[in-house]
């Protein structure tokens, strides 16, 4: 054998398999996090506490009420006399949403005049009130209709075509549109990216900090040697993450797995080494353990679950931090996951991913291996 | 044949400079010793010399490669064992020996029996699947050294390796020592015990980075110590080193343990001259009796005299 | 008390030995800052749709070309078979697809609903589904102009004086936030966030590192006791953990523009309690750990689920009751009830006084375990 990047990697897999305690977690934090993902964390919102101040107290009222009590996005939470308390309600928590029926509701009702009813939002959850906000338009639109074409029928007007147009939806890929579908194979790259990454990013540092660097590099070993021979172990660990996840993905979440296998590992493969080439760029930068794993935390670990279109989609950031984004590895991988597991897509569309993440792989390993200083 | 040649070393790290102007000439098949006191800079030559560090000005040659142009070259054919620790503590004995093997290039048909060898060598033999880091200190010391003997270099650099080891053991060593060297290596030794130094071939004394004698044992004590050495009984030896402050036939007097040393100008009579001098200062129960000088007298003296000669030109280093 | 200083002066010195520490624990929890305060949106833009258009009448093109006029939507282009669609969506250049069926103006001047099939790339669930609610927006004015037309012919029908209003309209109005801004939704939970990862980290690694280099055993033999050495190690990162905190909420109030509606002192007391939680468990994670590579995993694993289960990026009433029962445990989930609380909503200690409980409670608890299992070590 010509070459020494064997010896390294054999070494580095004594390492590991010695410290069972390392090596147990590469393999539970990936499970830990697919079962959070996959059973805790969801988009869908529903249940949303609603107080409520019916100072008209009519039949009319209670209907309206009625609407958003049986709807299955609100729960009815607070009935309250006045629309003075409501904002308290709001404060302590009780409720995100509070609905204010002013009185003569019914009586402006019956006049045709129409009303208008006040509806707070806690906005200190943005993101909930502005779905929030969307469900209660849409309720209150639904009864609009309804009424309009009750007033159009009673004076024996055609109540046909309202509304003019009307939607109907189907969705491709992910028929019933359930977030673990897309979160899913997005999380295989996140974890094979945290993984690989903080792996390697302690190897190199951590012979540094214990001084078996030093009988390394007097001898003739050369640095690509030391890097590759480092980074083999850990890809192989990676990779079975890789397929852990997916596995799990697959079998409990029914997650599914459209496309090919083969076109899927390749590209995993090629991710993996992009990755763990982050972890040895910031092993051989760092001159202590806790400064290599804070470089890795920033550059992969944040980057990859919030510049990756993992859970935001990265055309809805502003311009400079897509910039950013496709800096971000996993960006690319997400996609050919998304791509492979649930449209199937063809090679030809995972062409430009995958130059991006050889590219990726290569500047990075180059970078690491020309600025291992070896020397003291 | 010129195992190393350096010539110039320096090394400073910001305002400190560690290794001053150094050079010497190392012989092929010879065990060559560096000497000083901790922090003279002897780690940090070597160090350099296995490529470890970069100089910050001069040149070395070291097994015929230039240090500078072909420091991989160099490594191939040198052996080193650093003064800590430096292999896996999570590792098994054989485990070591064998990334090392296999960092070397040792071929396959040959790897077994220069580990084999190197667990001989260094006593090591049934300890093969110990781990590392359950071994005592001077048992980890002899592993390094077999790490670092695996592929027959023809120099090994040996960094205080027996620092923290047992009087019985370090003989050991040096038996080791001899046996690498019968073998047609040469070894390059940093050490500060003197009863080691005597040992080697050719020595070179550092002290404060710069080198301040470069001889074999014995020249160093036949020709740096001119005069007669003889050591003091009776009185504390504090007090008679006191009493032949500034006396001018007396060249030094220094206290070793329970007795002093005294070096006097030569001549047999200075014995007498001696012990009149300690009668008439008080000192009429001390006994006078010529002894052999040591290496350790010889290296103190010159300590003393470069201390002095700092002094003389106003504390500032060369 | 003497000892204690020293052993943090100590801590200190070796923290920012390399200065790169200072951008670390400094600088990278403001970068933190600005990345989770605009990247985490969950407005959506630039949704690409492409077009089928089986009709080709004026009413179709109208439909169209208002759709894409409301700027919501970016024109990916027209889809002129059913290969070219399903390639639209299987490559990902299109987010949606609107179908447009012959018949469509035909059904508008009858007066009968007219059909829009809208196919959706479900891959990407979260953008197509807030595309199909803004379609819905531009759809809805339709209907309100349509209801507007029938009731004037009803006026001109019945010769009612004026046309009704059978409506009812929302007034909507957002408290805490009223331009309902991401950055303020994240920017708290960013602040806990960066307090939990660097004090935790910083003590679990600070105490598991001289054990491995093997500086521990010196300090054990000197006459120092247990809970000194504790103290001097955990109070400097107390006060990086502090000033973190002091940085983050300069540049909240400063750049994100954050109303400080709360008492801060207040929200320093919930720090320092929570900080109790974290520097318990970075101890707690060292005793565990025999390397500093094992104190990060472990780490990592405690932070992970905490953070993504602590109500930060995910409202916990939306999980499932199993996990929620499990956020009870949680000291993020309360800290971060606070931070909200206090910053957004000017809530009182009277308010939040069960999140303080609860914090003190687990604070305790985690630390009495930790402080326990060190000593049994050091012993």
């Amino acid at each position: 054998m010509r070459t020494r990047i064997p010896a390294v990697a054999r070494k580095e897999l004594l390492h590991i398999l010695r410290d069972w305690r390392t090596l147990s977690m590469a393999f539970v934090l990936p499970m830990a996090l697919i079962l959070i993902f996959g059973y805790a964390i969801t988009f869908d919102i529903r249940d949303l506490r609603l107080a409520v101040a019916d100072e008209d107290g009519t039949r009319a009222s209670r209907e309206l009420v009625e609407r958003f009590a049986a709807s299955r996005y609100f729960k009815l939470v607070a009935k309250v006399p006045h629309a003075e308390e409501l904002p308290g309600l709001l404060d302590d928590g009780t409720a995100q949403i509070a609905m204010a029926i002013p009185e003569r509701f019914a009586e402006n009702l019956e006049r045709w005049e129409g009303d208008t009813v006040q509806v707070l939002f806690d906005g200190s959850e943005s993101n909930t009130a502005t779905i929030a906000a969307g469900y209660v338009d849409t309720i209150f639109a639904a009864r609009n209709i309804s009424a309009v074409k009750d007033l159009l029928a009673r004076a024996g007007l055609p109540s046909a075509g309202i509304p003019p147009i009307d939607t109907r939806v189907r969705v491709w890929f992910n028929p019933e549109l359930e977030s673990t579908q897309t979160i899913v194979p997005g999380l295989v790259a996140v974890i094979m990216m945290v993984v690989a990454a903080l792996l390697t990013s302690l190897t190199v540092v951590r012979e540094r900090e214990l001084g078996s660097l030093e009988g390394l590099i007097a001898t003739p070993v050369r640095k690509h040697e030391i890097l590759i021979g480092k980074m083999l172990p850990y890809l192989l660990i990676a990779l079975s993450d890789c397929v852990i996840v997916t596995l799990l993905g697959v079998v409990v979440f029914d997650v599914p797995f459209a496309g090919s296998i083969v076109l899927f590992l390749a590209t995993a493969l090629v991710f993996a080494v992009a990755g763990l080439s982050i972890g040895l760029v910031a092993s051989v930068v760092a001159s202590n353990q806790l400064l290599a794993n804070q470089i890795v935390v920033l550059t992969t670990m944040l980057p990859s679950m919030l510049l990756s279109g993992f859970l935001f989609p990265v055309k809805s950031m502003p311009e400079w931090v897509q910039a950013i984004t496709y800096a971000v590895p996993a960006r690319y991988f997400i996609t050919i996951c998304r791509g492979i597991l649930l449209k199937a897509q063809p090679a030809v569309d995972l062409v430009r991913p995958t130059l991006f993440l050889i590219l990726f792989g290569t500047v990075l390993l180059t970078l690491a291996i020309t600025r291992f200083r070896k020397k003291l | 044949m010129i195992a190393v040649k350096a010539e110039g070393l320096v090394k400073r790290f910001g305002p400190f400079t560690a290794v001053d102007h150094v050079s010497f000439e190392v012989a092929q098949g010879s065990i060559f010793g560096f000497l000083g006191p901790n922090g003279a800079g002897k780690t940090t030559t070597i160090r350099m010399l296995c490529g470890l560090l970069a100089p910050t000005e001069g040149r070395a040659t070291v097994v015929g490669f230039d240090l500078a142009r072909e420091a991989d070259r160099i490594k191939e054919n040198i052996g080193y064992m650093s003064q800590k620790f430096s292999l896996y503590a999570d590792l098994t004995v054989k485990q070591n020996l064998e990334f090392y093997a296999g960092i070397y290039r040792i071929p396959l048909r040959k790897r077994a029996g220069r580990i084999d060898l190197a667990l001989r060598i260094a006593g090591l033999r049934g300890l093969e699947h110990r781990l590392t880091a359950t071994l005592a200190g001077g048992i980890k010391q002899r592993l390094a050294l077999g790490a670092a003997i695996l592929h027959e270099p023809r120099l090994i650099f040996l960094d205080e390796p027996t620092a923290g080891v047992d009087p019985a053991s370090r003989r050991d060593f040096w038996d080791l020592i001899a046996e690498l060297r019968s073998q047609g290596a040469t070894v390059f030794v940093t050490t500060h015990y003197m009863d080691e130094a005597e040992h080697c071939d050719r020595l070179i004394l550092i002290y404060s980075g710069r080198k301040i004698a470069e001889a074999s044992p014995r020249e160093l004590v036949t020709n740096v110590l001119e005069g007669s050495m003889f050591e003091v009984t009776g009185p504390p030896p504090a007090e008679v080193v006191r009493s032949l402050q500034g006396k001018p036939f007396v060249k030094n007097a220094q206290i070793f343990g329970s007795v002093a040393r005294v070096l006097t100008e030569d001549g047999p009579e200075s014995a007498g001259r001696l012990e009149q001098n300690l009668s008439e200062t008080g000192l009429p129960e001390a006994r006078v009796r010529p002894v052999r000088p040591r290496l350790e007298d010889a290296f103190i003296h010159l300590i003393e005299r470069e201390d002095a000669l700092i002094a003389d030109s106003g504390g500032r280093t060369r | 008390m003497g000892r204690i200083l020293h052993i943090a002066r100590k801590e200190f010195i070796q923290a920012f030995r390399d200065p790169r520490m200072f951008g670390m624990i400094f600088i990278a929890p403001i970068f933190q800052l600005f990345l989770f305060g605009y990247a985490v949106t969950t407005d959506v833009r630039n949704i690409t749709v492409a077009v089928m258009d089986l009709d080709r009448s004026v009413a179709s093109r109208e439909r169209v070309r208002s759709i894409f006029h409301s700027g919501y939507f970016t024109n990916r282009g027209a889809v002129n078979s059913e290969e070219e669609l399903a390639a639209a969506l299987v490559d990902g250049t299109s987010d949606l697809v609107l179908v447009f069926p012959e018949g469509f103006a035909d059904d508008l001047s009858r007066g009968e609903t007219a059909p829009l099939q809208v196919l959706i790339d479900g891959s990407e669930s979260n953008s197509a589904g807030v595309g199909v609610g803004y379609l819905g927006k531009i759809l809805a004015s339709y209907t309100q102009a349509e209801i507007e037309v029938r009731l004037s012919r009803l006026v001109a029908r019945t010769g009612l004086a004026r046309k009704p209003t059978p409506t009812v309209n929302p007034e909507t109005r957002f408290r805490y936030n009223p331009e309902l801004k991401s950055s303020f939704y994240m920017v708290p939970g960013v602040l806990a966030m960066i307090l939990l990862i660097i004090t935790m980290l910083l003590t679990s690694l600070a105490i598991t590192r001289e054990r491995e280099i093997g500086t521990m055993e010196q300090l054990v033999v000197t006459p120092i006791k247990p809970w000194q050495l504790l103290a001097g190690k955990m109070i400097p990162f107390a006060i990086i953990g502090m000033v973190d905190m002091t940085l983050i909420l300069l540049v909240a109030a400063g750049h994100f523009r954050l109303p400080m509606v709360g008492s801060v002192a207040l929200l320093y007391f919930a720090a320092l309690i929570f900080l109790f939680t974290t520097l318990g468990m970075g101890l707690l994670i060292s005793t565990v750990s025999q390397t500093q590579q094992q104190a990060i995993f472990v780490s990592l694993m405690v932070m992970m689920p905490s953070i993504l289960l602590s109500g930060l990026m995910f409202p916990i009433a939306n999980m499932p009751e199993a996990i929620q029962w499990l956020t009870y445990a949680n000291p993020l989930r309360y800290f971060l009830v606070i931070v909200r609380g206090v910053i957004l909503k000017g809530n009182t200690l009277s308010v939040l006084a069960p999140q303080f409980y609860m914090l003190f409670a687990l604070g305790a608890l985690v630390f009495a375990l930790a402080v326990a299992r060190f000593k049994k070590r050091a012993s």
